[in-house]
């Protein structure tokens, strides 16, 4: 066996298809045969435009949804297995917590923010009145909420308070892996610079693994030590955050980030994503997009292709490496 | 209408939209909240100038007083706002409608919402088109649909003949703004107010739908006032950039400038805290406090003055105007008693990455 340390959760080739309405047995291939590894204390990036199945994903890992095939072995277990309504009852239930992405939704309004902390305690620790209450003030000690805001409902608190308590909460049943979908996306940019610092701290103080969902590719490569970069519910580059965001090896990758305020000269992609809706199974999907592509690339489906720590799925990146290797 | 509006002036070319001292303010139960005050802007013919600050700093509610279609519990209380010679804060109803839609067009942020989702497209243009009678002719149904396909099809819609007949739930997003666009320039506005429009969209998108605005902004010399609270895409668009903070404006100055060399404590702050290509993630060095609640009676006359380290008993008594502190040239005004040397040496932050 590899020398390396299990990792905390291991996916392989995950897919999640949803039927489409009226569609006639047509499949909506929201994530499709997606692997990816996450190490205990890592913090991994999921980036990619809307519709690219990160949120999916997300969901699936947090076992909110169950997938359509592929496993999702999570510190040895398989979790996937479980369909999502036994797994809220299971003990791996705990480990694995979200952050959602607009606080003023995701909170209950007529919790005030002590309730809102409390709930998961409740349902899955089972602690005694004092016990409880203690938690929930050293959570928000650890958040940095003061602990006067406890008795106020969300509509009483601002954007940064709202989004520790949804940190708290996520937090309260000391869970091994975080996932945020979005944590700053409703947040103004200085509330959002505070709310990352209080995650990166998180994360070292506590030993977190974070899976973090985002399209602001700046907020990722400062939180993250490796990103996925996903394109139509598949994994098109994966690799370490400074690497891929300095030298990206995929065109889509590549387009990405040239379209990043500040960073000049932007590569201009044609068209719209093709739907996801039975994508072509001997195709790149990228393909009639890109600005590279080639008749092959309509024909041959590109696999992800690693090259030492680092994999793009690209027909053409792969010669690129070889040719410059 | 037109020709007195945009032959006028005996200077090179003088400002479109001009505000002066601008004070708003909103009656609640719980008081006066002071929205506005003594906000001064002014954008030239082919000028685009972003307006940026923080959430509640008030540059949607300039807009819409702008537009005369504030809130009905706002109440301008001093100051002026002339377009083109038409004094739009005293102007008669009639003659803002006519000019809304006509000469000044607004993109709002949300198109799904801001787009009629029971009207197909198509009719929403023509809507617009013939409200300002700009369609005319013994066909007067085909001249409304022609200009809508045009329209569309200046906003770079592929198929625009078809898309005239799609309800905006059928639209991806960055269609449903293209279709705002397009709405907003039908009648060709001398002016256009684009309040956050892309926010909520995918970076390559946002990246088209700015290219969008800011080439036909170009291409028909129209003044565009866009509204953002993302510094680095102001950074990218705009010629000039005023920064809001709690209803005063504070600093106003040619984008490279204010980035090379940002002269007030919030600026400075602003642009520090937003992630940028380079640094890490304890360089991000947020604005200290928040807000102040403009509810409040004893608020200090520079409204920064809490959340400032230099603020001092002058900033808390006498608020500093844009330009008067040590007015230097007009291309960089700020209105702070302490603010940095106008020639501070540095790489631009968001542009060139921070330093630690």
């Amino acid at each position: 066996m590899s020398d390396l340390p299990d990792p905390l959760l291991r996916v392989e080739r995950l897919k999640k298809y949803f039927p489409v309405a009226g569609g006639r047995g047509s499949m909506l291939h929201a994530v499709d045969d997606v692997s990816l590894e996450i190490r205990r204390g890592e913090s991994v990036g999921l980036v990619g435009e809307s519709g690219c199945g990160k949120s999916t994903l997300a969901r699936l890992l947090a076992r909110l949804h169950d997938p359509t095939d592929g496993r999702i072995v999570f510190d040895g277990a398989d979790i996937g297995a479980l369909p999502a309504a036994r797994f809220a009852r299971s003990p791996e239930r705990a480990r694995i917590q979200m952050v959602f992405q607009d606080p003023t939704d995701s909170l209950n309004p007529r919790f005030t923010a002590e309730e809102a902390i409390a709930e998961p305690l409740k349902l899955l620790a089972s602690l005694g009145r004092e016990a409880l209450r203690a938690r929930v003030a050293e959570l928000a000690t650890q958040v940095g909420l003061p602990a006067e805001l406890l008795a106020r409902f969300p509509h009483q608190l601002s954007g940064g308070q709202k989004a520790r308590v949804g940190i708290a909460r996520a937090l309260a049943v000391r869970p091994d892996l975080l996932i945020l979908d979005e944590p700053t996306a409703a947040l103004d940019v200085s509330v959002q610079a505070v709310v990352l610092q209080l995650l990166e701290r998180l994360r070292r103080e506590l030993g977190l693994s974070m899976i973090f969902v985002s399209h602001d590719l700046n907020v990722v490569r400062l939180l993250t030590e490796r990103v996925a970069v996903m394109y139509l519910g598949e994994i098109v580059e994966v690799g370490p955050s400074d690497e891929v965001f300095r030298s990206p090896m995929h065109p889509y990758t590549r387009a990405l980030i040239s379209s990043i305020p500040g960073q000049g000269p932007r590569i201009r992609l044609q068209g719209e994503a093709r739907s996801p809706v039975d994508p072509p199974a001997s195709a790149c999907r990228f393909h009639g997009r890109c600005p590279d592509g080639q008749d092959r690339c309509g024909r041959e489906k590109p696999r992800l292709v690693s090259v030492g720590g680092r994999a793009a799925a690209c027909l053409l990146a792969a010669n690129r490496v070889s040719s410059s290797a | 209408m037109n020709a007195p509006l945009r032959a006028r002036g005996s200077a090179p070319n003088p400002p479109l939209l001009e505000v002066c001292d601008l004070n708003l303010e909103f009656r609640t139960r719980d008081g006066a909240v002071q929205a506005l005050e003594g906000v001064n802007l002014q954008i030239r013919k082919g000028e685009i100038v972003g307006l940026v600050g923080e959430s509640g700093s008030g540059k949607s509610v300039l807009s819409y007083a702008l537009l005369g279609i504030s809130d009905r519990a706002a109440r301008i209380t001093g100051g002026e706002a002339s377009f083109g010679g038409i004094d739009l804060l005293r102007a008669d109803a009639r003659v803002l409608a006519e000019l809304r839609g006509r000469e000044i067009s607004m993109v709002f942020q949300s198109p799904r919402t801001a787009l009629n989702p029971i009207r197909k497209v198509g009719r929403q243009i023509e809507d617009v088109l013939r409200r300002h009678a700009l369609a005319r002719g013994s066909d007067l149904s085909r001249g409304l649909r022609e200009g809508a396909i045009q329209a569309l099809r200046e906003v770079a819609i592929p198929d625009p003949e078809r898309r005239l007949n799609a309800y905006p739930f059928e639209l991806s997003g960055g269609m449903c703004q293209r279709v705002m666009i397009a709405l907003a320039l039908a009648c060709r506005p001398a002016l256009l107010i684009a309040d956050e429009p892309t926010t909520g969209l995918d970076v390559t998108t946002q990246a088209a739908v700015m290219d969008l605005i800011t080439g036909l902004a170009r291409e028909r010399q129209m003044a565009t006032l866009f509204i953002t609270h993302d510094l680095a895409l102001a950074a990218d668009y705009c010629d000039r950039i005023v920064v809001m903070h709690a209803g005063q404006a504070v600093e106003d100055a040619v984008t490279g400038s204010l980035f090379a060399a940002p002269r007030h404590p919030y600026t400075r702050r602003l642009i520090s805290s937003t992630p940028g290509p380079a640094g890490s993630i304890s360089s991000l060095a947020p604005v200290p406090g928040n807000l102040p609640d403009l509810r409040r009676t004893d608020l200090p006359a520079c409204r920064f003055a809490e959340r400032c380290e230099r603020a001092d008993e002058r900033c808390r008594r006498i608020r500093p105007l844009l330009g008067e502190s040590q007015a230097r040239e007009a291309s960089h005004r700020v209105a702070c008693w302490y603010p940095d040397a106008a020639d501070a040496a540095g790489a631009d932050p968001v542009l060139a990455g921070r330093e630690g």
